[in-house]
């Protein structure tokens, strides 16, 4: 057993239990927003993009940060305007607010992201991208966007 | 990879498969389409289990290592909205169901409430 051992065995379940959520989850219509449905899209793109780099091993060491940072930064611009209009335009209606959720998840994921790449490296196998890529992609398939081919594993 | 850490892997998806299991029971119908949650809640143990090899491995700090928990936590309540986003669209009563169920799991397991009230339709 690892020194993490007692996190793992009750996180796990929990994170397998809501497994099945998967079946509530099939049909989530498409928000008819072609602007956010763009960014979504585009933002998922980059964390999947920036997590099998840092998989690979090229974002060890805190210095990879310069190379990526313009990535997380136009991310996080289009996300927060994506953000923005979202709720400007739906109100505060329920599905206009749960898209926020998503879209906020995404930024928040990748956000973190890029704090943990600028103050220790990201290790690659330590589990510390799947986060990004599991909020950026559900953010994209709640605003619309067809799945990328690959993706969401 | 340690064989520790297949075996740990292996115990991850076969828990996987039998909370599904209990799920589809619990519906009524397959879930063999479970769809991109399942994928992304399969990662998502997978990554607890990566980020305990790698603190033990010292490969991550212990400040990390909390940090990727609690990034997981948001995500999990992430994927709450998402499922009621999906309710709102039409998935139904099953998927009421489904996710009170799960979401006793975890309750019962972690002492985290992703379902403080019932999901809203309509």
């Amino acid at each position: 057993m690892t020194l993490f051992s007692p996190f793992a065995r009750r996180a796990l379940p929990a994170l397998a239990a809501a497994a099945a959520l998967a079946s509530a989850c099939q049909s989530v219509a498409p928000v008819s927003d072609a602007e956010v449905a763009a960014a979504a899209a585009e933002s998922r793109r980059d964390a999947l993009a920036l997590a099998a780099q840092a998989e690979e091993g090229r974002f060890g060491v805190p210095a990879s940060f310069a190379e990526a940072a313009p990535v997380y930064a136009a991310a996080d611009a289009r996300l927060a305007a994506a953000a923005a209009r979202t709720a400007a335009a739906a109100g505060t209606g329920a599905r206009a607010r749960l898209l926020l959720v998503q879209i906020e998840g995404c930024r928040t994921e990748l956000a973190a992201l890029a704090r943990m790449h600028a103050r220790t490296g990201l290790a690659p196998r330590a589990g510390l991208t799947a986060q990004a890529a599991a909020a950026c992609d559900l953010a994209a398939r709640a605003a619309g966007a067809r799945p990328e081919t690959g993706d969401s594993k | 990879m340690t064989a520790a850490r297949q075996d740990e892997l292996a115990a991850a998806d076969a828990l996987f498969r039998a909370i599904l299991a209990q799920a589809e029971a619990s519906a009524g119908r397959p879930l063999a389409d479970a769809g991109a949650l399942a994928d992304h809640l399969r990662s998502l143990a997978r990554a607890s289990l990566e980020t305990a090899a790698a603190l033990a491995e010292g490969r991550v700090g212990v400040d990390t290592a909390r940090e990727a928990f609690e990034a997981r936590r948001r995500v999990l309540v992430q994927m709450r909205a998402f499922a009621e986003l999906a309710v709102l669209n039409g998935a139904g009563a099953a998927a009421d169901a489904i996710f009170r169920l799960l979401a006793r799991a975890v309750r019962e397991r972690t002492g985290i409430d992703l379902a403080p009230g019932p999901l809203q339709a309509g």
